[in-house]
This record gives C-alpha cells, structure tokens and sequence, in this order.
C-alpha cells in the first residue's frame, strides 16, 4: 500500500508537468489546446521510434525532444493558432480538437494500431527509498520533472520574457499597452508550452503503455489536474498532479485494472461540479 | 456562427436538390451504391441530430454513447424478438433518457468543460460495454441471432434510413423556430445574459440534449439491426462522435442544411478512402475538414451562400473574452 501510494507521489510529478504545458497556452493566451493529449502521444512514439532505431537510452533523448516539440510549437502557432487566436473561443476549441485528430490519425498511420512501450535495462527495477520499494524509473523521472518545473518556475518569475508571459495572462489589453509584443510572447509561450509537452510525452512513454487512442486518456488527466488545481493558476498544478497520481494509485489497489482510467475521469466531473475553480484558482478564469 | 434563416431562397433550394438526388438514388437500385448511401445517411443523421445540441453552442464529443446505446438496446430487444420499429424507437427513448439522467450534472459545464466531459462520458460508457458482459457480450460483439434474424432487402433499409433521416432534418428545422431554438441561441451568444433575463437554460439544454441522444440512438439502433452485428468498438468508437462533429463544422454549425452537406460530403469521402486507400485515413481526413474549416471558412460550406455582413460583425465574437 505504502508502495503504492510512494509510486503515485512519483507519477504525479510527471503529470503535473504534462498539465503544465496546457495550463500555460491557456493562462497567456486563453487557448484551450485540445491536441494536448495526441501531442504527448505523439512524443511518445517518436521517443519509442528513435529508441528503437537507433538503441539509444531514451533519458538522452529528452533534451532533443524538447527542442523539436519547440519547433513544432512555434509552427503551430505561426500558422494554426495566430490565424484563429482572436475569434470566438468556440472555433479556437473545435480548431485543436481537429489538430488532435489530425495527429492521432498521423500515429495511426505511421506507427500502426499495436500496442507498444519503451523498455530499457532499468524498467523494472525498483529501489528502496526509506525502507519502501518503489519503482526506479519512477523516482529518476520524478526528479527530472521536478527540475524542469522548477527551471519553468525560474523562467516565468525571474527572467524578462516569463514577467512578460505573466502580465499578459494578467491582462492583454494592459500588456499591448505597455509595448509588449504579444505576438513574439504568443509564439514563445506556445513552443515552450509544446516543449514541456514533448519531454513529459517522452517520459511518460517510458512508464506507460502506447496505443494511438492513448491520447484522449492524457488530455482528460491534464484537465483533470488543471481543474484540481486551478485552471489558469500555475501553482496549483504540482498540487493538482500529486494529487491525481496518488488517487490513481490507491485506487489501483482496490479496484480492478480497466477502472484505472475511469477515476481520472470520476475526479474530473467530481470537482467540476463541487468546485470548478479548482484549489488555487481565480474565480475570474473559468 | 449563426442559425440561419431558412428561408434563404439557395438554403431551401438546396434542401430540395438534396431530397431529389436521394430519392432518385433509390431507383437505381444497385446494392453496392445504396449500400454506401445507408451508411452515408445514417453519419449524416448523427450529424444533425448532434447539431441540435450544437445550436445551444455547447459542443458534445460524446455522441457515439448515445449511439451505441440506441445499438445495444435495440439488439438485445431484437434478439428477444421484439419488433423492429419498436426496438428502434425504444433504443432512442433509452438513449434519451440516459442524455436527460447525465445530463442534468453535466449541463452545468461550459465550454471546454462540455467537452471533455462529454469525451470521458463516451469513454466510461465504452468501458462499460466491455464490462457488463452478461448483457453486451463484451468485447466479442453482439450478432442478432439466426432464429429472429429476416431478410429484408437494401431497399427496405434505404426507405428506412431515409425516412428517418428527412425526420430527423424536420424536427432541427422546427426546433430551431420554435421557443427552444431561440433559447438555444440566446444560450449560444451569451450563457450568463440570457440566464439574467430569464432564460431557464438547463430546461432547454436537457430538451436539447436529450432530443439530439433520442435521434441518435435511434440511428444506432438503425445501424445494429441493418448491420446485425455490433461490438463495442463499432458502436462506441470516437469515430462516430468526431465524424458528427467534423461534418457538423464542416457543412455548416447551427443550420439544418449543414450537417446534410457536410455530412453527404465527408461521408462519400470517406467511403472512397476506406475502399481504395486504408480506413486510416476517414480519421485524417475528418481531422483536416474541422482544421481546414476553422482556418478558412469558419461558418461552414454554407457560409458561402451567406450575405457578407460588415467586418465589425465578425469581430463582434472576441469582445466576449471572458468567456466561451
């Protein structure tokens, strides 16, 4: 049990960096992306690809993904998003959700309907913290999520272009109006956004089983976490993670396995109609 | 997006060039060719019953539940020898009801908040089939058994599905002038503003909601007993909630013509991929509709019929940032 509840700990960091990357292209620029999900399935099986190809440990490849998700984000929102970003929310919505199929369908495509993971040397071992066995790999990807929330952390409160972010999610209006170019801040928000994406896509892989509707399941936890913690607040989202993983995995020990899923989803419906403004949110955001 | 006036002289025009060439399809009377049109017609019935739902502006991604409810129902009814119409009828009223049960928590959601929760609703009901073995025969699928099983002819079922498609058209033509549309649509420009003046939303919402399940579960239970066999991945799969949604959106959201089109054209579409390329591609190719549509011409193919209203209009949506 005790086990259980130190795994769920650990996962929950990676998820909160999973949600991190959503909450941000919604806090900067009111944009609910709904290829969020797809998007990490989509890291996953490039990582499972390359690991594959090229026999390499995937931990390495993290930083690589990150910078091609950036690319990839800064494409998306040069040509998708820019286009649309000032319409009614209801077609920005309809718009990712259809870039969600699109990717969902491209991994169907390429990499076909088989279920696959990524197994390394390590993938099942587990180690002994304070006398608990946990999972290893668990307890490195934890520690690499947390430095990079931790990095994300320092970019938005210390450095120039994260103040910059902050004051547009504060108010738009009130940034164009200061000189800012929110255009440039769109476009660096929605590639970093795309980056924490891709590498937490990449690390989840390594955990979990790929199949290419896999990413439905991912979106639906990301909001899951976002709404527990706030939609639009960026310190609740860890809070949020922890928390998801933790029910995630204590519920796995009295339920059977196909309900596993079902809880991030119960949790979901459960907070929305309790309290929709999540722990640390700003009633405003919703 | 907008309801629009229907009495558009190309609207009802092509209303009317629309119900022409489907009748006159029956006709021909080549099985492969009404084969292809049956299964068109029954997306393309989704399509607009989904867009009932749409014209409240909340946006569901959950319709396959509804669907595969009204093909389950009817199943097991049939297997039991009940009559076909009833069994129809009865897998939409419970495919309605389930709406209007769900519904009631869920119509309190807004926006992006809908739709997620719509998706992880068709999920959990998709487990649900898997689960409840006694009575969905899981994952192996649901076949009608031989003892009830009749031979009817596709023509039969193209009557059918025509009929019920042309009722399904009439009652989103008639709900969209009556006290419902129109607080579908005040819903639709600005949830808080009619609520202040009034506006009983959850009411309308469930009537809405549960009218768009009941239509679609009966095009589910059409599907079962045309079909004959079904399974969870068949009646449940997402491809029927982003196939309604992608014809919806492409052909025209919150007008009765749209879906039709939208729907007759990515249907045919693909139809024509599944056979000559790989079923893969229907997914791309509905992904590349919603996109393409959103980019260029957000109001739909039947916007092109639209008057060109003064730019001011069409900004008039980003002013309501605070909210979907």
């Amino acid at each position: 049990m005790t086990t259980a509840v130190l795994n769920g700990i650990l996962i929950g960091g990676v998820y909160a960096l999973l949600a991190l990357g959503l909450v941000m292209i919604y806090g900067v620029m009111r944009i609910v992306n709904l290829s969020h999900g797809p998007l990490v399935a989509l890291a996953g099986y490039i990582t499972f690809s390359i690991c594959s190809l090229l026999k390499v440990d995937p931990l390495i490849l993290l930083p690589l993904i990150g910078v091609l998700f950036y690319g990839l984000g800064i494409l998306v929102y040069k040509f998708l998003l820019k286009p649309v970003i000032f319409k009614p929310r209801i077609i920005t919505l309809i718009l990712t959700m259809g870039l969600g199929y699109i990717i969902q369908s491209l991994i169907l495509i390429v990499w076909g309907a088989d279920y696959r993971s990524i197994l390394t040397p390590y993938s099942s071992r587990s180690i002994i913290v304070a006398g608990i066995p946990v999972s290893f790999i668990r307890v490195i990807l934890f520690l690499l999520a947390f430095f990079t929330i931790a990095l994300m952390y320092i970019i938005l409160n210390r450095t120039k272009m994260g103040k910059v972010m902050l004051a547009c999610s504060q108010s738009l209006e009130g940034a164009k109006i200061v000189g800012i170019n929110v255009d440039k801040v769109f476009e660096f928000t929605n590639g970093i956004s795309f980056a924490i994406i891709g590498v937490a896509g990449a690390m989840v892989a390594m955990i979990i089983v790929l199949y290419p509707t896999v990413g439905d399941l991912f979106t639906l936890k990301s909001f899951c976490i976002n709404v527990l913690g706030g939609l639009g607040s960026v310190i609740g989202i860890p809070l949020g993670g922890i928390i998801l993983g933790l029910v995630e995995s204590i519920s796995s020990v009295f339920l059977p396995v196909m309900w596993n899923n079902g809880v991030a989803f119960l949790v979901l419906v459960l907070v929305l109609l309790v309290r929709p403004t999540g722990i640390f949110g700003r009633p405003e955001n919703l | 997006m907008k309801i629009v006036n229907l009495n558009s002289k190309i609207t009802k025009a092509l209303l009317w060039l629309v119900l022409l060439i489907l009748c006159l399809i029956l006709l021909k009377s080549k099985e492969y060719i009404l084969s292809i049109f049956i299964s068109t017609l029954i997306y393309t019935g989704v399509a607009v019953a989904w867009d009932i739902m749409g014209l409240s502006g909340k946006i569901s991604f959950g319709q396959a539940a509804f669907f595969g409810i009204g093909a389950y129902t009817s199943m097991i009814l049939s297997a039991n020898g009940v009559n076909l119409l009833l069994a129809l009828i009865v897998g939409g009223l419970v495919a309605g009801f389930f709406a209007i049960t769900v519904g009631i928590p869920f119509l309190r959601l807004r926006g992006p908040y809908f739709a997620i929760g719509t998706l992880g609703l068709a999920n959990v009901v998709y487990i649900l089939a898997l689960v409840l073995k006694k009575w969905t025969r899981g994952a192996a699928g649901f076949a009608l058994p031989k003892s009830v099983f009749i031979n009817r002819s596709f023509s039969f079922y193209y009557i059918l599905i025509l009929t019920t498609v042309i009722l399904v058209a009439l009652i989103h033509y008639w709900m969209c002038y009556t006290k419902v549309g129109v607080a579908l649509k005040a819903i639709h420009d600005d949830e808080d503003a009619a609520l202040s003046v009034g506006v009983n939303t959850i009411f309308y919402e469930l009537i809405a909601f549960g009218i768009s399940a009941l239509l679609t579960g009966i095009l589910g239970a059409f599907y079962a007993l045309y079909i004959t066999y079904i399974s969870p991945s068949n009646v449940f799969s997402s491809s029927i909630s982003i196939g309604a949604v992608a014809m919806a959106v492409f052909g025209g959201v919150g007008t009765t013509i749209g879906p039709i089109i939208g729907g007759i054209f990515l249907s045919f579409l693909s139809e024509i991929l599944r056979n000559y390329v790989s079923s893969n591609f229907s997914l791309l190719l509905y992904g590349i509709a919603i996109v393409g549509t959103m980019l260029f011409l957000p109001g739909g193919l039947i916007s092109i019929t639209f008057r060109r209203t003064s730019k001011r209009q069409n900004q008039e949506g980003a002013n309501n940032d605070a909210r979907v």
